[in-house]
């Protein structure tokens, strides 16, 4: 139940979702519900192809639902005019992938700021704040190196400062270690919980990895379509 | 510099981070873009040298205005040439005959123009300009000067004598009279790097003439030059409605309308060839742009999904358009100065190793390649080469900002 200090900023009530492949319908996600309170994180787990990225979509509003319904704090995202969502997700949610997903064009510091410039900050502001994320990961003599100067671990760490530099309330957080050897993981993981409490952020961390899981707050298990 | 996140991320896509250089997409549209405008500005200002060459030699040759009336010999003309020349704009004006005759040297015939001028300082004809032997004070009544192809023809020079026969000597064989040619020295030779088919082969006095052609003291026109800066057209109507009704009034731009019109649709259609030129550079981005939308597809979702909304998305790629266009545009109008520059050389060189500088004047005229920048023009072609590269960037802008999130980060790249 929400509270007053820990309020309820993200819900999904009875989200369906389904995709037509040949002549059927592929019913991925069947009524999830699910609620994530200020400051806490919930993982999800499940086999692959089991929905959990495309519930994540349905939470970011990337994707629209067959039923149900998302809220981004107690807003029906349904009412959110498709227009302004992009600015509003910009400031409310911050993404970690499992491929990275860095722009190799641009450098550790760049590919942070960005972010911060399409949510509408200052250059200024934005390089401040990306400087102080990177510097917090670790990433503070890597400011300069493009993407495929990093290593898989140092992508990762960028890519979570990208997610946290707009100080998001939600990180959704797609097996943000999936690309990553088992002791990189490890450690990427710890900084990205790390960085998600200093920063007061929920996370919702979609992994396979049943030890990373089991340090959320909450854990799910996504089981043909619905969450137990 | 604070560019709004689009145009930063379309800057760094063409030149990403840590390079000095741009992409090779980049580097190879930029030259596309600056190969078309470079050829654009090279032809239009060869063809506008051309243009102004052939303007210059008319005026040259005609002045600026021609009073006559209808091509018919009248008398009084010295008297009118008088009169116009009480015209404020008006600086110059030269009373001449000009017909055809047969010239004869060593047996050979040929039927050149000729044009005899009264003069006292320098004639609206400016011969004087155009002579490569002799000078205007050798011109007598019983001298010529001789164009340098006629010249050539006959196998004339300075100081060698040419037999004329003029229409009126025909009348007089028809009357069986003993006609005899009229033996003139020639005291100059000229050359007017122009069509020669414009030009009067002979220039004599108008006196010399008069007498071929038995005029007596009439004339076939005034030839007019006017001050800097003055209107032709203006100066005509004020010269029409002060003189007789009999005398007409033309400019040089009348005169020679047609010949101007061509010159005019020469231009238009080259630059409309060399647009093509252009198009294709254009096409090329295009389709480079599309394969980069395709290439790039999880990073416009990845944009689309951390709050780039489509019309930054579409911004990134218009922007590359236009900065593509931009550069291209200036560094095309850098390479067509650098070769411009150095167009005489080139010319003269390539001539001179084959040979081939009369046959350039003889076809061409001109020996050298004349140049007329036109800022106006440039800037133009500068503003086209860059729309058209926008243009080109829309389709692609349009197809990664159709993207949808969800889809592109399904990619598998």
């Amino acid at each position: 139940m929400s509270s007053p200090d820990n309020p309820i900023i993200l819900r999904a009530d009875g989200l369906a979702k389904s995709f037509r492949s040949g002549t059927r319908d592929i019913h991925v996600l069947r009524g999830v519900s699910l609620s994530l309170e200020k400051g806490k994180t919930i993982s999800i787990r499940g086999e692959s192809g089991s929905g959990k990225s495309t519930l994540l979509n349905l939470l970011a509003g990337i994707e629209s639902p067959d039923e149900g319904e998302v809220f981004w704090n107690d807003t029906p995202l349904a009412t959110l005019p498709e227009v302004r969502r992009p600015k509003v997700r910009a400031a409310y949610l911050g993404f970690v992938f499992q491929a990275f997903y860095l722009i190799p064009e641009l450098n550790t510091l760049e590919n942070v700021t960005i972010a911060a410039r399409i949510a509408g900050l200052s250059l200024r502001e934005g390089r401040d704040r990306a400087r102080q994320l990177l510097d917090e990961l670790g990433l503070g003599e890597r400011l300069g190196s493009r993407p495929d100067q990093l290593s898989g671990g140092e992508r990762q760490r960028t890519a979570i400062a990208r997610a946290l530099v707009n100080q998001p309330e939600v990180i959704l957080a797609d097996e943000p270690t999936g690309n990553l050897d088992e002791r990189t993981a490890g450690r990427v993981m710890d900084q990205l919980l790390e960085a998600v409490e200093r920063h007061k952020a929920a996370m919702v961390l979609v992994t396979h990895h049943p030890g990373f899981s089991s340090r959320t707050g909450k854990q799910f298990h996504l089981e043909e379509g619905r969450l137990v | 510099m604070n560019l709004p996140w689009y145009m930063y991320l379309a800057l760094r896509q063409l030149v990403p981070s840590g390079r000095r250089f741009g992409s090779v997409f980049f580097f190879l549209a930029v030259l596309g873009v600056a190969l078309g405008v470079a050829v654009l500005v090279i032809v239009q200002s060869v063809m506008g040298g051309f243009g102004m060459v052939h303007r210059e030699r008319i005026v040259d040759t005609s002045g600026h205005l021609d009073v006559t009336d209808g091509g018919y010999p009248f008398q009084g003309g010295f008297k009118l040439a008088d009169k116009i020349l009480e015209d404020p704009d008006v600086k110059q004006v030269t009373p001449y005959a000009r017909g055809f005759v047969m010239a004869r040297n060593r047996g050979i015939p040929v039927f050149p123009g000729i044009y005899g001028m009264a003069y006292e300082e320098e004639p609206v004809f400016a011969v004087n300009r155009y002579l490569v032997s002799g000078t205007m004070e050798d011109l007598y009544d019983d001298t010529v000067f001789v164009s340098r192809s006629l010249a050539s023809n006959l196998g004339l020079w300075v100081g060698s004598t040419v037999e004329v026969f003029s229409p009126v000597m025909i009348d007089r064989l028809q009357q069986n009279e003993v006609v005899l040619p009229r033996e003139f020295e020639v005291a100059g030779v000229y050359e007017i790097e122009w069509n020669q088919e414009f030009l009067p082969g002979i220039v004599c006095t108008l006196r010399t003439m008069q007498d071929l052609y038995g005029l007596g003291d009439a004339v076939h026109g005034i030839a007019v030059r006017l001050k800097d800066g003055a209107d032709e057209f203006v100066v005509a109507e004020r010269l029409k409605e002060s003189l007789d009704n009999r005398h007409q009034v033309m400019t040089w731009k009348d005169r020679w309308a047609d010949f101007l019109w061509v010159l005019d649709l020469e231009k238009t259609m080259m630059l409309f060839l060399n647009l093509f030129i252009v198009a294709v550079a254009v096409f090329a981005i295009a389709i480079a742009q599309l394969l980069t939308v395709v290439r790039k597809t999880r990073e416009i979702g990845l944009l689309a999904v951390i709050g780039g909304n489509r019309r930054g998305v579409l911004g990134i790629y218009c922007f590359q358009g236009f900065f593509i266009g931009l550069i291209g545009a200036v560094l095309g109008i850098a390479l067509a100065m650098v070769c411009l520059s150095l167009r005489d050389p080139i010319i003269q060189g390539l001539s001179s190793l084959t040979g081939t500088r009369d046959t350039l004047i003889r076809y061409y005229y001109f020996a050298y390649l004349p140049v007329k920048y036109n800022a106006g023009e440039i800037v133009r072609i500068a503003f086209m080469a860059t729309g058209l590269s926008t243009l080109a960037s829309l389709l692609p802008a349009w197809r990664a900002s159709r993207l949808k999130p969800a889809e592109t980060l399904r990619v598998e790249q």
